[in-house]
């Protein structure tokens, strides 16, 4: 469908494409090939069921609001003399295309119905409508004897089973010349000046998935020398988290063609992909730390624990990115990491941060964050955090081992000091030796008359502790945690992504339960709801957390690519 | 008008005349000052009721405990998060929800009169002790109040005072509960600030509670206001509360606050009040009463004689319309009018009066209205400003006018201004009805509560 064929034989009008009217300027084009399949994927999901049994959607839907909607589409639906989803169902039978056009600087729409008689009946009824409603009229006008309907720059006109749409008039009828001129002695001929011709185009179309219910494709290298987005491409950074997240993929972007992205749509998921072709030689030096020479780094293998929210899993050489500082960010940030580096350097003892502290760790980073129980623990906090820690390799264990410990016995001190100032709990040092691992764990204590507290301070949310087992070291804002990740198997893995993030939604919605009665509060406050409103509201957002499974998000730089990857588990 | 009002007028019970009825603007006035007002709806009942009477309803009204559940859990939120600002956004919820409203209105009144801000007292739950005691006594014993604010860790952190010892006694605390708490200015001596000030060492604050210290106290003579005695903190407490300024002092603020910014309250006026304060053993409640039921409190001398605070202006305007909003950016936006709750700007707490109008709040008040209309989290009555007029059955922006005309403000509209709002304000068009009520709410005369 995207243009595939002989190029020798003439091209048939009913082989026409939408790639095959849009003009080879397109730097933008968007496919949904299946809308119907869309359509059903959405409208006769489970979960719509599901959604309207809920309280919130029974009264999102009693709203004067939404009745005055029913009657819009009813009132559509009259005039079209079709309910409104068979009707779309046809109008759309055999895709819907967008594209914009550089040269002209429009934006065109085209979507191919069932047949010529179902478009012929829409554009009929679409006139009536906007006649009735008062809409400005649209003018017709003849183009190579079609009726074409002008409103502004652009307009629209129905031909065969197209319906082409374009705010533009020169767009409208290049689009326009391509659908009626099918003499074209071959196809190479037919097609040449469009975006079928496109060199880019094509070798994207050719990698495209063709399970994909929609596809878009962007000329990147185009858009980049038109002075797009030129600050976000060449800048430097303004936030190290941003570069960190994001650098690797502003490098590729100074340099890729083109971009595609795809999407599908099924039952139980919904899964994305974004795609760009790479080079290893597109990296400057200074981003090395972000994939590893020639795209070698790959993301840990994170173990498995329970009540995992949340796992980030990333190659970053932290302390490469640290010392290429001033090639990556701006000089506001250069003057703070300057100001950090001098007083991490004398929190540990002289040493060189960037060299001597971020060098000793391994590239390969996690982050994980769990649900906590408080079952059997007193005081309870009344806003129940999940704990959350970092996973690093240390590159000379028993040289940095001491160092980090007694590094953290300094941290303790001070947040103790500067906790007293502040009328604050106080944390409690202990060390331990179990069977492979050591732990420095640090606790808060609680007044003696609060000790049973239900409603106690955030701040007994957190057992700040630090584990040692091997080479892996683990810094964890609660003691249970950081022993747990201590004690855990890591299994081998085959995985080659660079970064990856994982969220278990029913965890996450443990989480939001756990602290539903802030949820309100904060709703009471935030919307002047009263109690049973807020109650509603986050029993309906939790009920819609719980139609989702997890999520997931890959970047993989292996290969001549390099593809982001997200998906969305639904329970259906 | 005659600055000199007899004092044996203004203080005996209203009763309904032609010069002061008793009518739907008279009971928005009431409503005004001993809350922050009312819909029509409780206007028209209260119209048929003897205004004496619909004033002991108002001191009455009580919290359902489904109510005061909820509060706390609310400010037990704003604690966990320890957030202050979060307790400002409370508080604002509970004035726009009590049906207490005298009590939050007073419990502001006292918040102002022993200020003690956020800003330096940044632990969420200090601020929520002293709030929560002030309303305790808001109008109860006034002796017992000051004596527990004394003790306040809240007040004393605020002070500076968290700490007072035998050899350098930290004067602070002594000079505000006498210039500021019970005396005024005037009242006092230097000397007596030092004497006082030996009675207070000892006092300390530790782990967040009071606690004395005897170590630390000054056992020896002092002498305070020609007394001579081994005053303890508590006994100078009583020496200041014992002196005939304070309830001259305390009911002066409280007609200042409750009845008319100008003019002053003079001697022979506050004599009364004061001598009654005095025989019911401080109470507030009854002076305060006698105050709202007095002629002089439905009087031109009362009615529209007040500037209206930034809570009064915009919890006003929502009370009066059944309204409801995000109440951390009413909080924020009363504070960047200059009140903000938990945060008054000095240990003086708020001037009020003219005070609250200079050309920067002006337009605050006019951006806050702005807000207040336009903001997707405000509803009028669960619904949008213009369903709810509808659902009033006012159809016409004249009757719309009038309608805010009797339960908003304190002084009549000019027809003249009336005849400009309804040329803006079409009803039947969201962002015109909001253009025409927002022009309706900036008017010089809705500034007077």
């Amino acid at each position: 469908m995207l243009g595939l064929f002989n190029e020798t034989l003439p091209l048939r009008a009913e082989e026409l494409t939408a790639s095959h009217v849009m003009p080879d300027s397109t730097i933008a084009f968007v496919a949904i090939e299946q809308p119907t399949a869309v359509i059903a994927t959405l409208f006769d999901h489970p979960l719509i069921t599901r959604i309207q049994n809920t309280e919130g959607y029974e009264k999102a839907t009693s709203t004067d609001d939404y009745r005055n909607f029913l009657t819009g589409i009813k009132f559509f639906e009259t005039q079209i003399g079709s309910p409104w989803r068979p009707a779309i169902e046809a109008l759309t039978a055999k895709g819907v295309y967008a594209g914009f056009d550089k040269t002209t600087e429009g934006a065109v729409l085209l979507v191919r119905g069932k047949d010529e008689a179902t478009m012929e009946n829409f554009r009929v009824k679409i006139l009536e409508l906007t006649r009735l409603n008062g809409g400005e009229s649209a003018k017709p006008k003849n183009y190579r004897d079609l009726v074409t309907y002008r409103v502004g720059d652009g307009g629209a006109v129905v031909l065969r089973d197209w319906l082409v749409v374009s705010n533009k008039g020169e767009l409208g009828k290049v689009v326009l010349d391509r659908l009626l001129d099918t003499n074209a002695a071959s196809s190479a001929d037919a097609i040449a000046g469009t975006l079928s011709a496109n060199t880019a185009f094509g070798t994207a179309s050719k990698d495209r998935d063709a399970n994909s219910d929609v596809w878009a494709f962007v000329d990147v290298e185009t858009i980049r020398d038109a002075g797009v987005a030129a600050k976000a491409l060449e800048g430097k950074a303004e936030n190290p988290l941003v570069e960190l997240l994001f650098g690797g993929i502003q490098s590729m972007l100074r340099q890729t063609p083109y971009a595609t992205a795809s999407l599908v749509l099924s039952p139980s998921q919904v899964s994305a992909k974004i795609s760009t072709p790479s080079q290893a030689d597109w990296i400057p030096a200074e981003r090395n730390y972000y994939f590893g020479t020639n795209f070698s780094g790959v993301a840990p293998t994170i173990p498995a624990i329970p009540e995992t929210m949340l796992t980030i899993g990333a190659y970053r050489d932290i302390s490469q990115m640290w010392l290429h500082g001033s090639d990556l960010f701006d000089e506001r940030v250069n003057d703070e990491l300057a100001k950090a580096e001098s007083g991490l350097s004398t929190i540990f003892a002289g040493r060189d941060f960037a060299e001597d502290i971020l060098g000793s760790l391994d590239p390969q980073i996690a982050a994980i964050v769990t649900r906590q129980s408080f079952a059997d623990v007193k005081p309870t906090p009344a806003l129940k955090l999940p704990a959350f820690a970092l996973l690093m390799k240390l590159r000379d264990p028993e040289t940095m081992r001491p160092e980090l410990r007694r590094t953290f016995q300094s941290a303790v001190g001070f947040f103790n000091i500067v906790g007293a100032q502040n009328g604050q709990p106080q944390l409690e040092m202990d060390m331990r030796k179990e069977t492979g691992f050591d732990l420095v764990t640090s606790r808060y204590l609680a007044e003696k008359k609060d000790q049973d507290s239900d409603t106690a301070s955030i701040h007994f949310n957190f057992s700040p502790s630090v584990s040692f087992a091997g080479d892996q070291f683990v810094l964890a804002s609660t003691e249970t945690l950081a022993t747990q990740l201590a004690q855990a198997t890591i299994a081998k893995s085959d995985a080659t992504v660079n970064t990856s993030m994982v969220l278990n939604a029913t965890v996450a919605k443990d989480v939001l339960t756990d602290n539903r009665e802030q949820l309100i509060s904060q709703n009471m406050l935030e919307e002047g709801n009263t109690r049973d409103e807020a109650a509603a509201a986050i029993a309906l957002f939790l009920e819609l957390v719980q139609c989702f499974k997890g999520a997931e998000l890959s970047l993989d730089a292996q290969g001549d690519s390099l593809e982001l990857n997200m998906t969305l588990d639904i329970d259906e | 008008m005659n600055n000199i009002i007899d004092p044996q007028w203004a203080w005996s019970e209203y009763k309904a005349n032609d010069e002061s009825p008793w009518n739907i603007r008279s009971a928005a006035h009431l409503y005004r000052r001993a809350g922050f007002g009312a819909t029509h709806q409780e206007l028209e009942i209260a119209t048929g009721k003897d205004p004496v009477a619909v004033v002991d309803e108002i001191f009455a009204a009580k919290e359902p405990s489904s109510f005061l559940s909820e509060m706390k859990s609310l400010a037990d939120g704003a604690i966990a998060s320890g957030n202050v600002r979060q307790l400002s956004a409370w508080w604002s919820y509970r004035m726009l929800h009590t049906p207490a409203q005298l009590l939050e209105k007073i419990t502001l009144f006292w918040h102002g009169h022993f200020a003690t801000s956020a800003e330096k007292v940044t632990q969420a739950k200090l601020m929520l002790t002293q709030n929560e005691l002030l309303r305790s006594f808001a109008i109860g014993d006034f002796s017992e109040l000051v004596m527990k604010v004394s003790h306040d860790p809240a007040m004393l952190i605020y002070l500076d005072s968290a700490t007072n010892r035998k050899a350098h006694p930290n004067e602070n605390f002594a000079r505000e509960i006498m210039e500021l708490f019970c005396l005024g200015e005037g009242n006092y001596t230097e000397n007596d600030i030092r004497e006082l000030a030996r009675c207070f060492t000892g006092w300390e604050i530790r782990r967040d509670e009071f606690r004395f210290n005897p170590y630390q106290h000054d056992a020896g003579n002092k002498i305070i206001f020609g007394q001579t005695g081994e005053f303890s903190g508590e006994d100078g407490v009583k020496l200041v509360l014992d002196q005939k300024a304070t309830p001259e002092f305390v009911v002066s603020k409280l007609i200042r606050f409750f009845v008319m910014d100008e003019p002053v309250a003079d001697e022979a006026l506050v004599a009364p009040l004061a001598k009654q304060f005095r025989s019911d053993g401080m109470s507030i409640e009854p002076v305060l009463k006698r105050i709202l039921k007095s002629n002089l409190f439905f009087s031109s001398y009362s009615t529209g004689r007040k500037v209206r605070s930034p809570v009064e202006l915009a919890i006003g305007l929502l009370r009066c319309l059944e309204g409801s909003t995000n109440t951390f950016a009413l909080a924020e936006a009363m504070q960047t009018l200059g009140q903000g709750l938990m945060y008054p700007p000095s240990v003086k707490g708020w001037d009020g009066g003219r005070t609250w109008i200079n050309s920067s709040t002006l337009l605050g008040r006019s951006n806050l209205i702005r807000s207040l209309i336009t903001g997707e989290n405000t509803r009028f009555g669960k619904q949008s400003l213009q369903d709810y007029f509808v659902s009033k059955k006012l159809y016409s922006s004249r009757s719309i006018i009038d309608y805010m005309e009797a339960v908003a403000f304190a002084v009549p509209i000019s027809n003249q201004a009336k005849d400009r709002i309804e040329l803006l304000m079409k009803p039947d068009s969201q962002s015109s009805l909001a253009e025409g009520f927002h022009a309706l709410c900036t008017l010089p005369e809705f500034q007077l509560g």
